[in-house]
């Protein structure tokens, strides 16, 4: 599904070269949950713009469900990411002007789907979420959980490979927290393929695999022992 | 994304920013009202002064003596008879008159007045169109030949010599002659002849000759059939009359539609003037335009970096930011129209013009809006579509 050879990254400054990233590896099957941890500057972010395509590596190969991205131009990485790539950022990255189910059909506008049909996902896309209720409201009348399952609607409905969150939790409540790692962890079950960066090991404990970065290298990869299992409150919905 | 889709993105992100949207627009509305102003009222002017041109000397041109030429001036360049005959023997025109004209006072039993005496022959009356008999009548042909010392007034003149008396049958004297008013008579004005003040009056040429110690006559004036034998005409008269006179080169005509081209270039080229000064308020307009929507692109950095993240490529983001400013610009320009045909048409009823609508200039105004609209939303549009979308989402 996604394999990554031999990962090199680095940024100039000044006069001189900083390398990010030293040779990175990975190999992430179909439906696979795993986690990505690891200090800052560790290159785990830098890691995470070259799996969605909205960096290339200096060197090395990446392989996204049977395309190798890392040579693609500008144009066909735009149409790599809106077809293969769901993001799920920290802060959420909703049009504030727009309504959920605009936010929610963005990325079907860029892939030439048909007004109806983007109405049709769009709606399936939040009432997977639970937001059937919060179609028409915009960002700022929507709590952070409710944000952020607006951006998962959004992640989601172009169908994609993959799904990109990178520090999905970070600026949640606990609870709104333990909310999304439900929706993730009932995503994975329905056959999600996800990846989640994160720096808390209380939140990587909910995925199967952890993956740890430290100075631009793998230094761990291993299966998650103790799995944490998150259940959606009752009042979810009602908020 | 399609156009449609790119064209209600654009309407939304200037529906958002409604203030900045239409403080942007003021700088085209007030370049497109002033260029609209100007090519109106230009255009407006013209026609006006054309029509009336027209009505007053269709088909129309003046004989005179080139004042230039080596070859000796006298008193009989131009004479009565060479006038005649000239009427007689051209099939391309219609009337040719001598004319002389001179400012004299006149007086009259109430009052003695600044004149503008004409001298001529009664055809003139025939060739104008402008002059209506108030009371009595013209002079004629018989008037002509036998130089009869009779005098036509126009009317507010005769009111002045004589007051509430009837001129018609009374004497009136210029200089050492006295004169019979015959009639009296109305003139159309022309329109935008701010000067002619004086009082007009027409004598009999044969008659003003025989005042004269050496008889001379100043021009022709002469008309046409129609509009294609005036150059033959003109040509008939120089030809006729330098070989009667033995003189080369010495008689020059002019038609009044050379003078009407000739004014028309002059107003053509102050028109074009002015409306390149109003272009440059629309050029300000126009960098105005790129100043916001750089603002527009820095502030909106984060949903740029979003759009490009969920697959938007460079030409979806160009589109979006070049629609924009080409809408906010097409609108300025459609409401500058508007205002620039509201100021013309106001100022056209005061100025006593006819009103004017010149599709021209509306739909050179809406090119140019547009063209400003893409020229100067190129370079904002082209610096959003290159943003790289890691350093906009991170933007703050």
């Amino acid at each position: 599904m996604l394999h990554v050879e031999g990962l090199t990254k680095s940024y100039k400054t000044g006069d001189s070269t900083l390398p990010i990233l030293k040779g990175v590896s990975l190999l992430v099957e179909q439906g696979e949950f795993v986690a990505i941890m690891g200090p800052s500057g560790s290159g785990k972010s830098t890691f995470m713009n070259m799996l969605g395509c909205l960096d290339r590596p200096d060197t090395g190969t990446y392989m996204l469900d049977g395309i190798e991205v890392s040579s693609l131009k500008d144009q066909q990485l735009a149409h790599v990411r809106n077809q293969k790539i769901g993001f799920v950022f920290q802060s959420f990255n909703l049009l504030a002007r727009s309504t959920s189910l605009h936010n929610v059909e963005l990325p079907m506008m860029y892939a030439n789907v048909s007004r109806s049909e983007r109405r049709k996902r769009a709606t399936e896309a939040l009432k997977r979420v639970g937001l059937a209720e919060r179609m028409h409201h915009k960002p700022t009348q929507l709590s952070g959980g409710q944000k952020q399952r607006v951006a998962i609607a959004r992640a989601l409905v172009n169908r994609p490979a993959i799904l990109l969150a990178d520090e999905p939790t970070g600026n949640l409540d606990s609870r709104s927290g333990i909310e999304i790692m439900a929706m993730f962890q009932e995503l994975h079950a329905q056959g999600v393929t996800i990846i989640l960066v994160t720096h808390e090991l209380d939140i990587a404990q909910h995925a199967e695999r952890i993956v740890t970065f430290k100075d631009g290298v793998i230094i761990r990869d291993e299966r998650v022992t103790e799995r944490l299992f998150a259940t959606p409150s009752d009042e979810v919905i009602v908020t | 994304m399609n156009f449609l889709e790119s064209f209600t993105t654009a309407v939304e992100g200037i529906w958002a920013n409604k203030m900045r949207s239409s403080l942007t627009m003021l700088g085209i509305i007030i370049g497109i009202t002033s260029v609209i102003t100007v090519t109106t009222l230009g255009e407006g002017g013209q026609n006006a002064i054309n029509q009336e041109m027209e009505k007053f000397g269709q088909n129309t041109f003046n004989v005179y003596i080139n004042w230039e030429t080596k070859e000796t001036m006298s008193n009989d360049d131009l004479t009565v008879e060479d006038a005649e005959v000239l009427s007689k023997i051209s099939p391309a025109i219609e009337y040719i008159v001598p004319y002389n004209s001179a400012t004299i006072e006149m007086k009259g039993p109430k009052k003695e007045e600044r004149v503008n005496l004409s001298a001529t022959t009664s055809d003139y009356f025939a060739m104008q169109k402008t002059m209506k008999v108030a009371k009595g009548r013209f002079f004629n042909s018989t008037d002509d030949k036998e130089q009869r010392a009779v005098v036509v007034l126009e009317e507010a003149l005769g009111e002045k010599l004589f007051g509430q008396m009837n001129p018609i049958g009374q004497r009136v004297r210029w200089g050492n002659s006295s004169l019979v008013v015959i009639g009296t008579y109305t003139e159309e004005k022309f329109k935008f002849d701010m000067g002619a003040q004086t009082f007009g009056a027409f004598v009999p040429i044969g008659f003003h000759q025989t005042l004269q110690e050496e008889p001379s006559v100043q021009t022709f004036m002469g008309k046409a059939i129609d509009k294609a034998s005036v150059t033959p005409a003109m040509q008939q008269v120089k030809q006729y009359l330098s070989r009667k006179h033995q003189k080369k080169g010495h008689y020059m005509a002019r038609s009044m539609q050379e003078s009407v081209d000739q004014f028309n270039q002059l107003t053509g080229t102050l028109t074009l003037i002015f409306s390149v000064i109003a272009g440059i308020s629309l050029v300000v307009g126009g960098v105005g335009v790129m100043n916001i929507m750089l603002v527009s692109v820095t502030e909106r950095t984060r949903e740029i970096g979003i759009r490009k993240a969920l697959g938007a490529r460079r030409r979806d983001i160009l589109v979006q930011f070049l629609i924009e400013s080409v809408i906010v610009c097409l609108i300025g320009g459609l409401i500058g129209v508007l205002f620039g045909l509201g100021i013309a048409a106001l100022i056209s009823h005061f100025a006593n013009l006819p009103p004017t609508l010149s599709w021209n200039s509306v739909f050179i105004a809406f090119g140019f809006s547009s063209a400003i609209g893409i020229f100067f939303g190129l370079y904002p549009a082209n610096k959003a579509a290159k943003l790289d979308p890691i350093e906009a989402l991170r933007y703050e």
